[in-house]
């Protein structure tokens, strides 16, 4: 009888490294209808150092579109990010760049 | 400012932090238990800058000599550094009572009949104002 080996196949587990979750998230500003087109534009500048020009041009992307990728970072300064935007009251997220 | 405008400015400030805690998700999309702990942390952050807020603030309002009497009105002093913290300040008072009184629509304008929804919509109509205020400061420092 003549003996088979079995092999098995080895499924390796979808382990992510750090580096695989740092791949990419983007800052998402979503719009509503409490906080003043001035005082978006004032807090994109601070946050990101913006022109004012390019602040003016994601707040209105906000206003019209109903939401603006303002930045795609690692995991850890997304975090950074949204914690900023949140602290001016902006409703503003992370999601993972897929 | 007029003394009641004072009043109605330290009866609105001392209100904050007035953001419901929770309403402000880290991510959308991702599942929550994944980023469970990052919104814990991101969760903590936010009480501790809040926290740290509110004691400036109360130290703002108490400041020597922070109302000055000029003829008939009130002067408040604020600090060009301070503008900035300010409106995050008024903002936080303005959107948080905004979701307190059920988000409603700033385009009607409507008055609630109710008297202690009354006190939060003048207070945050108030923060409106104050808001634009501090805005104008930013363009036109003078």
């Amino acid at each position: 009888m003549p003996t088979e080996t079995e092999t098995t196949p080895v499924i390796e587990d979808e382990t992510k490294s750090k580096a695989d979750l740092d791949s990419g998230f983007l800052v998402i500003c979503w719009n509503d209808p409490v906080n003043l087109m001035e005082y978006v534009t004032h807090v994109f500048q601070v946050v990101f150092g913006w022109t004012k020009q390019k602040a003016e041009e994601h707040m209105l992307q906000v206003h019209q579109k109903g939401k603006s990728v303002l930045m795609r970072e690692t995991m850890e300064r997304a975090e950074h990010y949204v914690h900023q935007l949140q602290r001016y009251s902006l409703h503003a997220t992370m999601e993972r760049d897929r | 400012m007029k003394s009641g405008e004072q009043r109605l400015l330290e009866r609105t400030f001392e209100l904050y932090p007035v953001m419901p805690a929770g309403i402000a998700p880290l991510s959308k999309s991702s599942d929550p238990e994944e980023m469970q702990d990052e919104q814990d942390l991101l969760d903590e952050l936010m009480r501790e800058s809040k926290a740290e807020n509110r004691l400036e603030l109360m130290n703002f309002l108490r400041r020597p000599r922070q109302f000055e009497k000029e003829e008939d009105a009130l002067l408040l002093t604020v600090k060009k550094s301070e503008v900035n913290w300010l409106l995050e300040i008024v903002n936080e008072i303005r959107v948080g009572l905004w979701y307190k009184l059920g988000q409603p629509d700033p385009e009607e304008d409507e008055v609630p009949s109710e008297t202690a929804h009354l006190e939060d919509w003048i207070s945050m109509e108030y923060c409106a104002d104050l808001q634009a205020r501090l805005l104008f400061t930013l363009t036109d420092p003078k």
